[in-house]
């Protein structure tokens, strides 16, 4: 079964790009981390490498096996995602005022990033099931439609608007990529614009508070403003050189917010200025449209559909992240992928990142 | 298993293609933002960041010393810690208005009325004593132990908004002593009269700023506060005053007044020579460390800002210009009139005994008022107002002292009335401060030379560096050095017998002097119940070291200048010489030749004795003595150091700050005053 083509066909710049992307996360890890573990405990940067070697280790089980299996696997996972949501509903661990991860033993689990996996093989599989007759009709959404609105409610629930907004964006799309009429496209416009006051009134007060944050920071620097603007000023204080590894003053006086998880970034910006911050964009930018052209290379619907869903998993969070933290966006809690600390979202990435190496080294196994 | 999609072709790479280009536009689009944000707003967004995290804390400058002038300390900077809170970020202001009142020295509900003031910044409560700073201490640490810092959220704990702060509090050692002179600060350390206030510039030291980076709660994370700064330390201002013949002059004055039932009085001791005050003492007394106590009056230093009427003490200056003007001599004879002098039909002179014919030598030596009016007549008002005014009479002796009253001479030049003029003569319808007095008869112990009055000698930086140094400045020659010899051996014999002030002289010395009993002005009239009793005068009477004048305001019982202030002279005179170093002429084996050092030693460049005179011990206690042979300084601290080399005439070089640890020239090694030596400290650490 094992071929040795597989191993000709390795996409070792891929893995090489990940890798160094997420080595650098670990270092700035280091740094966000400095001065701040409390005596005994395990600093951050050190369980990010174990989350490394994990996640590591996982991707390289899956791409052991024939990426084209895991269509079969897609309706199941998804169903145990969706169990897992609800059970993270009722038996899940409050933190923050939100109830996100279940705990399993030593370690908790975050349900909403396997619904990040499980969503875009649902995706893969139904649409790569499907007849092809042209670009799609409002009709023709509305089964992938209750797939995607089941967990990203249940998330919504948690409440975790920004896990659920990303599920919502990656999943649409797939189904853009799909393609859909021109007609459907405005008429679901018309309708979320016509939703929007509904959307509203569902959101939860803090929720609101972060909008309306947004689109005025500075009316509440010291409330709900504190965090963009904190991390506006790390970010720009870094200026063009930054200001050195372990030098960033707003980082390690404790300014940021969050700072080993949604505002990593701001860290990384500070201490390592507008080039390094423009040297990481570029592993990114670099990283997605690699993405992107394994999706073209590949000559078989699903993995096509599969590695657009991956590449759509890494840019939204890439993007919604560091507009997050550059003050472009409002604050929703969004990680940078390889970069944040998280075990949950390095292993959901590395994942993914397995999956795209999976069709990539069967590129030539098929028809072509 | 789905099959390879043909349709996968040019419309999806096309599709690809478009997205990717998108996704480029986003990365640009990203990269702009970081540059907009780092490069662009990056030098303002720093700023705004320092902002945040620095702080700037002013360090409070320590006020410098008085000295005497042999290094006594006379006012000192001691270092206390005071209370302060932030009301606004207090919670629970009753639990803790409970815990800390009693170790505050509180009521519970005055600390709460405190705490609770609508401020964002309250003095809670200033110059802690040590007991309770310590128990303060006890407090926070118990505080810090409950809930650690940085536990419990973003939260600040109550006790952070209550702390100590340290301050330096003026304490003066001597208590009373030339506390007028010295004057006093307020609570924040400025000076606000005497010394302190004139020299407030060199004694307040300069503030300074340290940086502390501060965490997003506000906890100091790195602090650049040294406790006690070198750099913020005031300069030391040595004075000309000598601690032991201050508190000569101030004990024998008190106790002359106490004699007499007197209102107050006034002392000063000066060096003809060089015009160095070597005592300035006032009674009542002025405790600088409680002066809020005391009347402004009291505060004051009157021998400068307290113009008064000489009465014939003035008589002096009187016969020394008509003297120097050579309008008479010695010899020369006036007729007193036998007691009643009428100048015209209202105006009439007394003198108190009635005199037939005296000479000018026992016009001064009697205190004749008329003989005194002749002589101002025979002098004439023009040369006679040149005199009285180089003398310094009506003008201030520019001595550097807040509050100088410059005293009243008219212009006898457009004094038309002839009783004004002859009143004039034995000092009535002029007045004059204590200090303008005695700096007047100097100059006749000085050979005929005025010299400025000298109250601070030098200011030393805390390093032991010399910042100023003021030295004796003549003003102008007033007399010929004749005249002056000859005013000298005339106001010998008023202390001789026949003279009005036997009681004046020390046993075994001569004193040169005049009295003077004058008629307190009660309103505008001449009062006959309150008078000023004067005595002043130098001594030895040949080749004066000393001049010393007393003033006693409203004695009872005794009025005369001869009876009340003449005693308090002389134990003054005496008991200053022996401490000097003067001993009576008697006392020596050569019997007819009486060895005075023309100069006492000046501790700051201690001269050495005349070789044939032994110095005796200046206090009980040798540390004061000069030093000729380098000590060891090792283990001691710069203020100890400080005192210890300024006996020695060295000029000194600190290095570092704690403890000495090393010195050059080594222990045991020979020194001279000039000569120059380091000494390197270290914080015991």
């Amino acid at each position: 079964m094992f071929d040795r083509r597989l191993v000709q066909n390795f996409d070792y710049l891929l893995l090489g790009v990940v890798v160094l992307i997420a080595a650098m996360g670990i270092v700035n890890l280091y740094s966000a981390g400095f001065n701040r573990t409390p005596a005994g405990a395990t600093p951050v940067y050190v369980k990010q490498v174990y989350w490394l070697g994990v996640g590591l280790v996982l991707m390289f089980l899956i791409m052991l096996y024939d990426y084209r299996h895991l269509e079969k696997l897609a309706y199941p996972l998804y169903l145990l995602s969706v169990i897992l949501l609800v059970a993270v509903m009722f038996g899940g661990k409050m933190v923050a005022g939100s109830r996100r991860w279940l705990p399993l033993g030593p370690i908790s689990l975050q349900p909403s990033e396997l619904v990040k996996i499980a969503i875009i093989l649902v995706m893969a599989t139904y649409f790569s099931r499907r007849p092809r007759t042209g670009p799609l009709r409002l009709k023709d959404l509305l089964a992938p439609m209750v797939l995607i609105l089941l967990p990203v409610l249940l998330i919504v629930k948690q409440p975790d608007l920004g896990s659920g907004m990303l599920v919502g964006l990656v999943a649409f799309s797939m189904i853009l990529f799909v393609g859909v009429r021109w007609r459907t496209i405005l008429g679901c416009i018309l309708a979320l614009v016509l939703a929007s006051p509904l959307i509203w009134g569902f959101l939860k007060d803090y929720q609101r508070q972060r909008l309306l944050t947004f689109l005025n920071p500075e009316n509440d620097p010291l409330g709900a403003g504190y965090h963009v603007i904190q991390s506006m000023i790390a970010v720009g204080s870094g200026q063009f050189w930054g200001k050195g590894f372990l030098q960033g003053t707003q980082s390690q006086l404790q300014f940021l917010p969050e700072q080993h998880t949604d505002f990593v970034f701001s860290v990384f910006a500070e201490e390592w200025g507008f080039v390094g911050s423009a040297v990481l964009l570029l592993f990114f930018t670099g990283l997605t449209l690699w993405c992107l052209q394994v999706a073209r290379d590949c000559k078989e619907r699903f993995g096509h559909l599969l590695a657009l869903g991956v590449t759509a998993l890494i840019f939204w969070q890439v993007f919604i992240n560091l507009c997050m933290v550059t003050g472009v966006m409002p604050v929703v809690g969004i990680p940078l992928p390889l970069f944040s600390y998280g075990g949950s979202s390095l292993v959901t990435t590395l994942l993914g990142v397995g999956f795209l190496l999976n069709i990539r080294m069967r590129r030539f196994l098929f028809g072509g | 298993m789905n099959p390879v999609n043909p349709e996968i072709g040019k419309w999806v790479r096309l599709r690809i293609l478009l997205v990717a280009l998108g996704l480029a536009c986003i990365g640009l689009w990203l990269c702009g933002r970081f540059f907009y944000l780092q490069a662009i707003r990056g030098p303002d967004l720093r700023e705004e960041a320092t902002r945040e995290h620095q702080k700037y804390f002013p360090i409070l400058p320590v006020r410098g010393m008085i000295l005497d002038r042999r290094g006594n300390e006379l006012a000192i900077s001691t270092r206390v810690s005071s209370v302060v809170a932030h009301p606004s970020q207090i919670k629970n202001v009753n639990r803790l208005s409970r815990e800390l009142a009693p170790i505050l020295g509180f009521k519970t509900r005055e600390l709460k009325e405190i705490l609770t003031r609508a401020r964002p910044f309250v003095w809670v409560k200033r110059h802690l004593t040590p007991e309770r700073e310590e128990a303060f201490l006890a407090w926070q640490a118990a505080q810090d132990q409950k809930t650690p810092a940085g536990k419990g959220g973003n939260a600040r704990r109550d006790s952070d908004a209550i702390y100590l702060i340290p301050e330096a509090r003026r304490y003066y050692p001597q208590q009373a002593l030339a506390g007028p002179v010295l004057g006093f600060c307020n609570i924040d350390d400025e000076g606000l009269e005497g010394i302190e206030f004139q020299y407030d510039n060199y004694l307040y030291g300069k503030p300074k700023k340290c940086t502390k980076l501060l965490d997003a709660r506000g906890h100091i994370v790195v602090s650049g506060e040294k406790v006690w700064d070198p750099d913020v330390m005031g300069h030391n201002v040595v004075l000309t005053l000598d601690r032991t013949l201050q508190y000569i002059a101030e004990k024998e004055l008190a106790r002359g007044i106490e004699k007499y039932h007197a209102a107050g009085g006034l002392a000063l001791v000066v060096q003809p020579q060089t015009g160095e005050i070597l005592a300035m003492a006032q009674s009542p007394a002025m405790d600088p460390n409680r002066q809020a106590q005391y009347s402004e009056e009291a505060r004051r230093n009157r021998n400068l800002t307290h113009a008064l009427e000489p009465g014939s003490a003035f008589k002096i200056f009187i016969a020394a210009s008509a003297l120097d003007a050579q309008v008479v001599k010695p010899s020369d004879k006036f007729h007193c009139e036998n007691g009643v002098y009428r100048l015209g039909p209202k105006e009439v002179i007394h003198d108190v005994h009635p005199y037939g014919t005296l000479t000018v030598q026992q016009i001064v030596q009697k205190s004749s008022n008329i003989g005194a009016a002749k002589l101002a007549n025979r002098t004439g008002p023009e040369k006679l107002d040149h005199y009285l005014r180089s003398f310094g009479f009506g003008r201030p002796t520019n001595i550097f002292f807040p509050g100088e009253n410059a005293g009243l001479l008219k212009n006898l030049r457009l004094c038309r009335s002839p009783i004004d003029r002859a009143t004039l003569a034995f000092g009535q319808g002029v007045s004059v401060t204590p200090l303008q007095m005695t700096m007047a008869l100097s100059a006749m112990g000085n050979d005929g030379v005025l010299m400025e009055p000298l109250l601070v000698k030098e200011i030393v930086s805390a390093q032991g560096e010399k910042v100023e140094e003021f030295h004796p400045r003549p003003v102008r020659r007033v007399l010929s050095q004749q005249t002056a010899q000859t005013m000298l051996a005339i106001m010998e014999t008023v202390t001789q017998a026949g003279g009005t002030a036997p009681l004046a002289v020390p046993e075994g010395f001569t004193v040169a002097g005049k009295t003077g009993t004058a008629q307190k002005l009660v309103g505008r009239a001449y009062s006959h119940h309150k008078f000023t009793a004067v005595f002043m005068g130098m001594v030895p009477a040949n080749k004066p070291v000393l001049a010393i004048s007393v003033f006693i305001d409203e004695p009872k019982g005794a009025i005369y200048g001869g009876v009340v202030a003449a005693p308090v002279f002389k134990e003054i005179a005496a008991q200053s010489l022996r401490v000097l170093g003067y001993y009576p002429a008697k006392e020596l084996k050569q019997d007819n030749v009486p060895v005075l050092a023309s100069l006492m030693p000046t501790p700051a460049v201690a001269a050495p004795a005349a070789p044939e005179f032994k110095q005796p011990p200046l206090k009980p206690k040798t540390s004061k003595e000069p030093l000729h042979v380098m000590p060891d300084l090792r283990g001691l601290t710069i203020r100890q150091v400080l005192d210890l080399l300024h006996r020695s005439g060295l000029h000194c070089r600190f290095e570092g700050s704690g403890m000495a640890v090393g010195q050059e020239p080594s222990p045991g090694t020979a020194i001279s005053p000039g000569g120059t030596c380091l000494v390197k400290f270290q914080s015991p650490s």
